[in-house]
């Protein structure tokens, strides 16, 4: 009986264990097709793609928002005769026929032929009733005012997966925020495949994309495109930048270079023209550069408007280096009014030496030289300052004048800005607010970054930069009956460790009305032709803007 | 005996008649999937119809377009600013 009873144990365990490795292959081997092919009876899981945050300008109007497109998409198995589907299909997508002939051989259930395609395109291939050929519903990018602010928005493309990805400006910097979140919803059907549910959009997790609220002006910023294209090819210059913020609040009103790519057909363009230039590129700022010197010894009180510099009656000489003004003009015992007015490059080497090496690093780190603003863009740079054991006597002397540093145009109007804004330093910003999908508006407020400067020397600067446009180079340009703080800047450009005298950086930075001002400017040409100087490129370029915005603004002239 | 009796007829009852009601039901919304579809694809025709619309509108209204209508059309940009100022209320001394 043993020898029986351990046999029947045997085979029960042995069956035993014949079940559970059955259920281990069912349950863990192939438990993914098995749910797969389950779902597929009970309905369809459709992937959910967000709908993209719109970009929106001050007035609410949206520069960049979506519209409608299509996939085409081809089953294969479903098509019937071939060579007509491949002829139709590559004479109405305009694709090329080995293409297209090439997906229609696959053995597939669903190839993608294009993507895409618009309304248009669509109904006409509905029209042609093709069998195994289906559209899927997308959405793509859409610029109502097709290239304007290109390279402050920046485009959309595709990331490694194939979707959709910000690059560069906006699009880049508010990426995660723009596009929202892929969801996936289960289409329940009936044997028929009729659907018997409601899509369960709760259960999915798409999540619409936020839209951006700018500060950007969209009449001053197509404004400032026109002119400068205009001014571009009118200077024959190779490339120009203008950016104009509101020196109270640091915000971006407008932000332009020339030559720009348009977003909508991007591919075609040279990557160089997808940066944007006002953050990515540094400059020696020359001239413009001085304003900021003179206001950090006006604020340490070495020097006041009324000084009479000492050394400027010729050439100055430091460390080998024999320095000469821009003209090769001296005006003795010529007050530091007058510097700014002329220009003179020898009275900014006096300020310079009175501030100091410290001194002069400790006003330009609060100007916030030396580093990046803090502006809501992608790809902004800083050239950092040397250490203080590293400058030599010539290099503070060259940096009262604004050789021997780089900055971005970025930089150079925020620190500008901060003498129109009673000495306070905003950090700059091209957001205004967010919109989530709900409607909810969260704004992002202001925010003061430093103060270089009193308000007290804040003022006197702007009346010497307003006597610099009323009585400098540029003032036979200057507006009539404004008071406008500017100052003008003829950058030689350094080539191969030597400036070239025939190629400048022609630039233009001020403030306007300079009592209370609404904007702060700066304009910049680059290796211009028709003249290398600021005054006579620049400066009428500003002056352009700058009267339109104030008549934009409905401010009128003094009468003064 | 009687009290059992009576509950097991209640729940026969009750178990004949939910069935009833559920043939009925499932019989009413047999066909809905059909109506489901045509609502969506409704639904769905309205907000093609919506966000190509406001695809024109935003393309007429673009500065870009009216610019370009009002070059059409023969306006020019003015460039002599006209202002009134008040005259300033002291003696000015010449």
């Amino acid at each position: 009986m043993t020898w029986r009873y351990r046999f029947t144990f045997l085979i029960l365990i042995l069956f035993y264990l014949l079940v559970i490795g059955r259920l281990f292959y069912w349950q863990v081997v192939k438990a993914q097709e098995l749910s797969t092919l389950g779902q597929l009876q009970y309905g369809r899981t459709v992937t959910v793609f967000p709908k993209r945050g719109e970009i929106r300008s001050s007035d609410g109007f949206p520069i960049v928002t979506n519209k409608i497109s299509y996939l085409v998409f081809a089953n294969p198995k479903e098509v019937k005769d071939k060579s007509k589907t491949i002829s139709l299909l590559s004479q109405t997508l305009s694709l090329d026929v080995a293409s297209v002939s090439a997906s229609l051989a696959l053995d597939k259930f669903w190839v993608p032929l294009t993507s895409g395609i618009d309304t248009q395109a669509k109904a006409k291939l509905d029209r042609l009733n093709l069998p195994g050929i289906g559209f899927e519903q997308q959405y793509s990018r859409f610029y109502p005012e097709a290239s304007l602010a290109a390279q402050l928005i920046g485009f959309v493309g595709k990331d490694e997966s194939g979707e959709d990805k910000g690059y560069f400006g906006l699009e880049g910097y508010y990426n995660r925020l723009l596009k929202g979140k892929t969801g996936s919803a289960v289409q329940i059907h009936d044997a028929f495949g009729k659907p018997i549910l409601a899509r369960l959009n709760q259960e999915s997790g798409q999540i619409d994309g936020s839209s951006l609220i700018l500060s950007l002006n969209r009449p001053i910023q197509f404004l400032v495109e026109r002119v400068l294209k205009e001014s571009v090819d009118k200077f024959g210059a190779t490339s120009g930048m203008v950016g104009v913020m509101n020196p109270k609040t640091g915000e971006i009103l407008a932000m332009a270079s020339y030559p720009t790519f348009d977003p909508r057909s991007y591919q075609d363009f040279s990557e160089n023209f997808y940066k944007n230039a006002f953050i990515s590129d540094t400059y020696e700022p020359g001239s413009t550069f001085k304003p900021l010197v003179m206001s950090a010894a006006l604020d340490a009180k070495l020097v006041t408007p009324q000084t009479k510099c000492t050394i400027c009656s010729g050439p100055v000489s430091i460390g080998g280096y024999e320095l000469h003004t821009w003209d090769d003009k001296y005006f003795k015992d010529t007050t530091m009014t007058e510097v700014i007015q002329h220009s003179d490059n020898t009275g900014m080497i006096f300020v310079a030496e009175r501030l100091g090496v410290a001194r002069m690093i400790n006003y330009l780190e609060k100007f916030g030289i030396g580093n990046t603003t803090g502006v809501d863009l992608q790809g902004e740079v800083s050239a950092a300052l040397k250490p203080e054991n590293q400058w030599y006597a010539v290099d503070l002397a060259t940096m009262g004048f604004g050789q021997g540093v780089s900055v971005t145009p970025m930089e150079l109007l925020t620190a500008i800005s901060a003498i129109a804004n009673n000495g306070k330093r905003m950090e700059p910003h091209v957001v205004s607010a967010v919109e989530n999908p709900d409607g909810i508006v969260v704004k992002i407020p202001p925010r003061v970054i430093d103060t270089p400067v009193s308000p007290e020397t804040a003022k006197v600067m702007a009346e010497i930069m307003v006597n610099a446009v009323n009585k400098g180079e540029a003032s036979w340009t200057k507006l009539d009956g404004y008071r406008v703080a500017g100052k003008t800047g003829t950058a030689s450009i350094p080539v191969n460790g030597h400036y070239d005298p025939t190629k400048t950086i022609a630039s233009f930075v001020g403030f306007a009305p300079a009592d209370d001002p609404k904007f702060s400017m700066i304009v910049i040409l680059n290796k211009p032709t028709a003249s290398i100087y600021g005054a006579e490129t620049a400066a009428p370029i500003f002056f352009e803007i700058a009267k339109n915005i104030l008549s934009y603004y409905g401010i009128p002239p003094s009468g003064q | 005996m009687k009290k059992p009796a009576l509950l097991i007829l209640f729940l026969i009852i009750s178990v004949l008649g939910l069935s009833v009601v559920k043939t009925f039901v499932a019989n009413r919304i047999s066909t809905s999937g059909s109506t489901l579809g045509a609502i969506e694809e409704r639904i769905n025709f309205y907000k093609i119809e919506n966000t190509l619309l406001s695809e024109k509108l935003y393309s007429l209204s673009s500065l870009t377009n009216v610019s370009s209508q009002a070059d059409k059309l023969g306006f020019v940009e003015e460039n002599s600013n006209f202002v009134l100022t008040n005259p300033i209320p002291i003696a000015l001394k010449q």
